[in-house]
């Protein structure tokens, strides 16, 4: 099936959902905020884990 | 200071934190900037930001895994396979994330996340063929013949994801935009605002890939200078 004629097929109604996240900016400002947060708190748990492991390389080392 | 010397541009961080800064930029950019006003598609079509970086990074890492293949074939030192299973696991979780946000999408454009359309089921496939690549890898004890059987099923693996993703969906009815006679992302990402955020967003995913690739490499060698 073609993409433009499932897209009438399923009387989608997506505007409802999605589209009224755009209509305000206090709604959108959340939602960045909130994409954001979980991004960074993910990167700064990689960052821990990779000076971790950086400590440990400097271990290794200096023992051999 | 000789073992982990070779892991030095692994350690830096200049590289992480513009990676982290690039996907801040397009979740940020990403969210405010204009789009094409398509039907159907709507707002939903900033979903090309996320979905299609993940892609993208799984096929780049798959590439990875399969160049570490040929490199252990090639000179049969068990580090490139070690490699080679490392990038290939971080590639199907790229993969996996890249499917959910797939079915988001579907969901509010298709109707339902999933719709047998071949492109999905080809992505399945692929994946599943990953999976099973770890699963051989672990299930074969010595580990010589191990390494050698799993880097020729990865080569092999890595091939087929072409037919699977690209051939076979493009010569079948497909609901998928850019298979089946349907538009592509050219004509979405016309937009030279979506261009903006669009390549950022497959940089830096890719980059981040990397750097989450780097730190089980690096913490795989720990373990083996330390056990060995």
């Amino acid at each position: 099936m073609k993409f433009s004629l499932l897209l009438n097929a399923n009387n989608i109604t997506q505007e409802d959902s999605i589209t009224s996240i755009f209509e305000s900016y206090d709604k959108l400002g959340v939602v960045i905020l909130v994409l954001s947060t979980i991004f960074i708190g993910l990167m700064i748990m990689l960052f821990l884990l990779d000076k971790r492991i950086k400590k440990m390389e400097d271990k290794v080392e200096s023992k051999f | 200071m000789t073992r982990f010397r070779k892991t030095i541009t692994m350690r830096k961080s200049w590289w992480k934190i513009s990676a982290v800064l690039i996907i801040l930029y397009t979740i940020i950019y990403g969210f405010i900037n204009k789009t094409p006003e398509l039907p159907i598609i709507h707002q939903s079509i900033r979903n090309l930001y996320f979905h299609v970086p993940m892609w993208m990074s799984m096929m780049l890492l798959f590439l990875l895994s399969f160049i570490n293949s040929l490199l252990y074939l090639s000179k049969m030192n068990f580090k490139w396979h070690r490699n080679a299973v490392i990038f290939a696991q971080i590639g199907l979780f790229f993969g996996c994330l890249g499917m959910a946000t797939g079915m988001e999408w579907a969901t509010f454009t298709w109707g339902q996340p999933w719709s047998n359309d071949p492109k999905q089921t080809g992505s399945a496939l692929t994946m599943l063929i990953y999976f099973a690549y770890l699963v051989l890898n672990n299930s074969i004890k010595d580990p010589k013949k191990s390494g050698t059987i799993s880097a020729v099923y990865n080569i092999f693996g890595f091939v087929l994801m072409f037919p699977l993703i690209y051939v076979l969906p493009s010569m079948t009815e497909s609901l998928h935009p850019g298979s089946g006679g349907n538009a592509g992302f050219n004509l979405y990402a016309a937009d030279g605002n979506m261009r903006l955020v669009f390549y950022p967003a497959v940089i830096g995913w890719f980059t981040i890939g990397l750097w989450i690739s780097t730190l089980f490499i690096r913490l795989d060698r720990l373990q083996n200078h330390l056990y060995s």
